[in-house]
């Protein structure tokens, strides 16, 4: 099963050795881990705490104090890992599946509908990313599931437009071509030349855009049109905390800290992965 | 050498750059008589002081109209444009006599056919917010001469006075009323101050009425700007961009006190926070599930840790400094009690929603989370959903009917603008009031009764209706009350008699630099 | 007509169907939302004989095609309606948002160009040493930030610690620094990383390396030759940054409560002021286009290889 080819090990051996990578990859695995086990690690409740506790500064019982209803910031920061990579893995999911059948199908057919598709894409990419997300807002209202829908939207055409430009590439290429010519299906040239053949400029900006995710998820919240309280969210934290800026800033720093290490982790992945990836891109 | 040049340019760049943005900032030029800047957090929303919806534009409003008489910062009455006045035994019939030489911003004299005038706008013009705040209650409006007037009613009121404090009770131009001038953004009126420019969501500025009754105003003008965030509110006067900011986070009450050049002063308002119950969701119709509620909220905790100390926790549907105020004692916090409660209802992990607004109310969202936690440790689970001001309003105020099927529990805030307890038992408590401001949608004939008793009841003989009504409504518990929230208002000293009226309102209009602290 | 006039007007005809697409999107919202639309955009306290003035004037019993010809007429004249709650039109509420969102944006650019480019350079100038690592890292942090993370650390900074700078509201200059910093400094990690690029690109190139082997100054080489031809590429990163940082505003207009555009259509949102939601997301839109198309059209200008593609 596992026998790779050497194209293939060559490729993980380069990976397994770059920095960027290996750091980015360490961080995101502390993200993906502090969100699965949650339930496990935090040592306290996240949406529920004692209003005699308020504000308090960071202390043994809480490393990192508690907020305005005596909530352990800890607790919220490791909880808000959860939330932010539900909303960013989920979402950057859809884009990619959604985009990955539109661009594809798009290039593969041609005509008409190629026309209409770049048309659209071109004009939501003419949305600014955060507007188009407002506007998704404005019409649903916030939410966790709304919010969702708002960043996969936004990350939609951006998939398409890859999608697209890989498969025409590849579908002109001699393979592509002898498959057709000996009645290969439709759906199967799909999957077996287009597909592969785009996973890497997928792979590498479905990564990139994760770390955009995560800080649009975020910057909706901060904004108030995100996900809503109980559930922690790091954007929603900080806003929350604005008001206690200067008399306790342990609760606007920490998911602040969590939020940036964390879009850095999948920035320092994603440049990793283009390196290794697109090799010809490396100076 | 080269790096050192980069550097040194990158810096060049950014110092010019700050420095062209410093040195284009105007210079503040000494002059005695200065113009006062209040920072307030929202913009007003008219000019119109009898179609008046929100308090920034009474702070505005107030400076510009007067009535015939108005509060003092300790809610007494005090004559404006009446210099007296007499009551008819029967409490039924007030006789004015107006104050002479004075005259609208137009130059329109005042007098009794102006007061006329003022009161048969707000007859005739169903569409004007506030004229429920008094055409309930007159029956007739009299000219008796050039400077006396009658306001004949048609029960006795003891509170009428107090009504006419209300911006409804404002003396506009007749001739403006007259010519159909847009009221809303064209101001006229008495006061000591008119419009200069109203720049919509920065600021409203007002510039002194050289021909006011009560001699040259001691402003150069008054400009309030809109400043949203509390913390920049805060700022402005700290670095001398304000002289005033209202609204103050009580967070940062201990800091300011520490600055020599501040007044800080936290005050009482008569708003009570409550969380409100609708009486028609299948879930709240058992009594003791809404006592449990009321008995699980730790107000104290929530006065000193959200509030963090400007306010006090509610004692009743009423504020303490209003006429007819009664302690039932029933608003306690006892969550072993609650629990009980809940158990013999048989509702424990029983799903409520609960509502907020955010920014509404000091307090308002911060305080929700930490309710929802309290009745999530008596049993009850509780789904929290922040709404915005404008939805939330509009949702609040739908007819039984339409209303959306979540509506359980929900955080809202009243202060009567009248300074009175007809200000809040009529409005918020009375059957006929669905679907207006009634909107716990209760509905109690005996309560319906004994309100329109204490409205009509003299003076000494109110509390005896009210202090029946407050026992009811704490045992039905329509709107659970929470607690009385404090304000802040932060000025430079040396800034004399501005005043705070517990109705929420900043009063500008008598106000000057003094030298010194 | 010349190979550049005939782009620049292709470039031109082609921005329209994405500029007549932007409208009809934001058009479609009011039909988008759940209720009636002429509900949605009359004021609450509206009597049934105003909703249905609002419906006759906007046409919305007409076709939907028909509906949308009204708005765009509109629109064009600059009549986006009245806002639903504050009682002014939308435009005058719109331009002052606008041009405060507008000056915003290019003093951040102004902040952005300066330090990203001397960076970049500074970087290219000793590729894969510790200098170009550190410069590197920096605009990686730089794009990793939380934009309002960034503005609250600078007015803890600035404002809460060093007394120096107002931590929001406007009026004078002085209230543009922080908000322009901020924006400004999440520009430069993007103008620096671009211009780290394309000026290792250059200097690898065969004249460079030529003028250098005639020992012209390093100097010379580096600002006269490299840079011009390395600025290239940098500028429609710039402009691309331009459009994003006029929409990505809201965010620092939130932390800094600046009054501009961003935070005006924030705030419709939450106040279901539809009218100017529609008007702030067409306008903003607009001017991204725009930009992009001016941007297209000005690399054309510098660089005639492009026309041909």
């Amino acid at each position: 099963m596992l026998e790779l080819d050497p194209a293939t090990r060559r490729t993980l051996r380069r990976a397994a050795r770059n920095r960027n990578i290996r750091v980015g990859g360490a961080i995101v695995a502390v993200f993906v881990l502090m969100g699965l086990l949650a339930p496990y690690i935090s040592p306290h409740d996240p949406t529920r705490g004692n209003l005699r506790d308020s504000l308090l500064p960071p202390s043994w019982r809480y490393p990192f104090g508690t907020d305005f209803a005596g909530r352990d910031v800890l607790s919220r920061v490791i909880w808000g890992a959860r939330t932010s990579l539900i909303v960013s893995t989920v979402s950057v999911f859809i884009a990619v599946l959604a985009g990955v059948l539109v661009g594809g199908l798009s290039a593969y057919i041609g005509g008409w509908l190629d026309e209409t598709v770049t048309r659209i894409v071109d004009i939501m990419l003419s949305f600014p990313d955060i507007l188009l997300a407002l506007f998704v807002a404005a019409i649903v209202g916030p939410g966790l599931e709304n919010v969702i829908l708002a960043v996969a939207l936004y990350n939609f055409p951006q998939f398409v437009r890859i999608m697209r430009g890989s498969a025409l590439q590849v579908k002109e290429m001699e393979f592509v071509e002898a498959a057709r010519a000996i009645g290969e299906s439709n759906p199967s040239i799909f999957a077996r030349y287009l597909l592969p053949n785009s996973l890497a400029p997928i792979v590498v900006h479905a990564t990139l855009r994760t770390a955009a995710s995560i800080l649009t998820a975020a910057g909706l919240s901060f904004l108030g049109l995100g996900v809503q309280p109980p559930i922690p969210e790091w954007g929603q934290m900080m806003s929350d905390a604005r008001t206690y800026l200067v008399t306790a800033p342990h609760v606007w720093v920490f998911p602040g800290i969590a939020l940036f290490i964390t879009v850095l982790g999948f920035n320092l992945l994603g440049d990793g992965l283009n390196d290794v990836l697109n090799p010809k891109l490396e100076v | 050498m080269n790096t050192k040049t980069l550097a040194l340019a990158a810096v060049v760049i950014i110092v010019v750059v700050a420095a062209a943005v410093l040195l284009m900032a105007p210079k503040q030029a000494p002059v005695q008589r200065r113009i006062l800047r209040v920072a307030m957090g929202t913009d007003i929303v008219t000019l119109d002081p009898h179609d008046v919806p929100d308090n920034p534009s009474i702070y505005v409003i107030d400076n510009i109209y007067e009535g015939l008489v108005e509060y003092d910062d300790k809610l007494n009455i005090k004559p404006v444009l009446a210099e007296r006045w007499e009551i008819s035994p029967d409490g039924k019939v007030y006789t004015f006599h107006l104050r002479k030489g004075v005259k609208f911003q137009d130059g329109t004299p005042f007098n009794a056919q102006a007061v006329k005038a003022n009161f048969d706008r707000l007859f005739n013009n169903k569409e004007l917010a506030n004229r429920n705040r008094l055409v309930p209650f007159i029956d007739k409006v009299e000219v008796v001469d050039d400077y006396t007037v009658k306001i004949i009613l048609k029960e006795p009121v003891a509170t009428f006075l107090n009504l006419l404090c209300h911006p409804a009770g404002m003396m506009i131009s007749p001739k403006a009323i007259k010519e159909g001038v847009d009221l809303k953004h064209h101001p006229v009126g008495t006061g000591p101050y008119k419009l200069k420019e109203w720049k919509p969501n920065t600021y409203v500025e007002l510039e002194p009425n050289p021909d006011y009754w009560g001699g040259t105003p001691k402003l150069a003008g008054v400009k309030f700007l809109v400043v949203p965030e509390d913390e920049a509110r805060v700022q402005m006067v700290e670095s001398g961009d304000a002289d005033v900011a209202i609204r103050v986070p009580a967070i940062d009450v201990p800091r300011l006190r520490k600055n020599p050049d501040l007044n800080v002063n936290v005050t009482k308002t008569i708003r009570i926070v409550y969380i409100g119950v609708n009486m028609r969701s299948p879930r709240l119709q058992d009594k003791r599930v809404r006592q449990a509620i009321s008995l699980a909220i730790d107000r104290k905790a929530i006065v000193d840790k959200i509030l963090h100390g400007v306010g006090r926790p509610a004692k009743s549907v009423i504020a303490e400094e209003l006429i007819g105020f009664y302690d039932t004692g029933k608003l306690k916090y006892d969550p072993e009690r609650a629990k009980q409660l809940i158990k013999e209802a048989g509702a424990v992990g029983l799903q409520l929603n609960l509502w907020t607004p955010k920014g509404r109310y000091p307090g308002d969202y911060e305080a929700a989370q930490a309710i929802a936690q309290y009745l999530e440790a008596v049993g009850l689970k509780v789904k929290l959903r922040v709404w915005e001001w404008g939805s939330y309003v509009a949702e609040l105020l739908k007819k039984p009917e339409d209303a959306s099927p979540d509506r359980d529990l929900f955080l809202i805030g009243w202060a009567p603008s009248t300074g009175e307890y007809i200000g809040v038992f009529r409005p918020l408590f009375l059957s006929e009031s669905i679907p207006k401001f009634n909107l716990w949608f209760y509905s109690n004939p005996k309560v319906d009764e004994l309100i329109k008793k204490a409205e009509h009841a003299p003076r000494d003989k109110i509390i005896e209706y009210t202090k029946q009504i407050q026992e009811i409504l704490l045992d039905d518990l329509p709107a659970i009350p929470i607690y009385n929230p404090g304000d802040v208002v932060v000025y430079k000293k040396g800034i004399r008699s501005l005043y705070y009226i517990p109705t929420e309102v900043i009063l500008t209009k008598y106000a000057y630099f003094g030298s010194g602290g | 007509m010349s190979d550049l006039a005939r782009y620049v007007v292709r470039r031109i005809l082609l921005a329209i169907p994405t500029l007549l697409g932007v409208s009809v999107i934001v058009f479609l919202m009011i039909h988008m939302l759940p209720g009636d639309p002429a509900q949605l955009l009359a004021p609450p306290e509206a009597t049934i004989q105003e909703v249905e003035m609002i419906r006759r004037r906007l046409g919305l019993d007409k076709p939907l095609w028909e509906q949308y010809i009204i708005f765009m007429g509109n629109a064009l004249k600059g009549e986006f309606g009245k806002s639903l709650f504050t009682g002014y039109t939308v435009s005058e509420l719109l331009w002052p948002a606008y041009l405060n969102t507008l000056t915003l944006s290019v003093l951040a650019m102004g902040f952005g160009l300066a330090i990203g480019i001397l960076m970049g350079i500074y970087a290219a100038l000793r590729p894969n040493t510790v200098r170009d690592q550190a410069v590197t890292s920096l605009s990686l942090l730089g794009i990793s930030m939380p934009v309002f993370w960034l503005g609250l650390i600078l007015i803890e900074i600035f404002s809460v610690w060093l007394r120096l700078l107002p931590s929001g509201g406007s009026g004078t200059p002085k209230h543009l620094i922080l908000p322009s910093l901020t924006l400004g400094l999440v520009g430069a990690a993007y103008v620096g990383r671009a211009t780290r690029a394309s000026m290792l690109e250059v200097l690898s190139q065969e004249y460079v390396r030529t003028a250098r082997a005639y020992g012209l100054p390093d100097r010379l080489v580096v600002y006269v030759y490299a840079l011009r031809n390395a600025l290239i590429p940098v500028i429609t990163v710039a402009g691309l940054i331009f459009g994003y940082m006029m929409a990505g505003a809201v965010l620092t207009e939130t932390v800094f409560s600046f009054p501009g555009l961003g935070r005006l259509i924030v705030n419709a949102i939450f106040a279901r002021d539809y009218p100017v939601v529609q008007a702030g997301i067409l306008v903003v839109a607009t001017t991204f286009v725009v930009i992009n198309t001016a941007v297209d059209i000005l690399y054309a200008f510098i660089n005639p290889r492009i026309r041909l593609g």
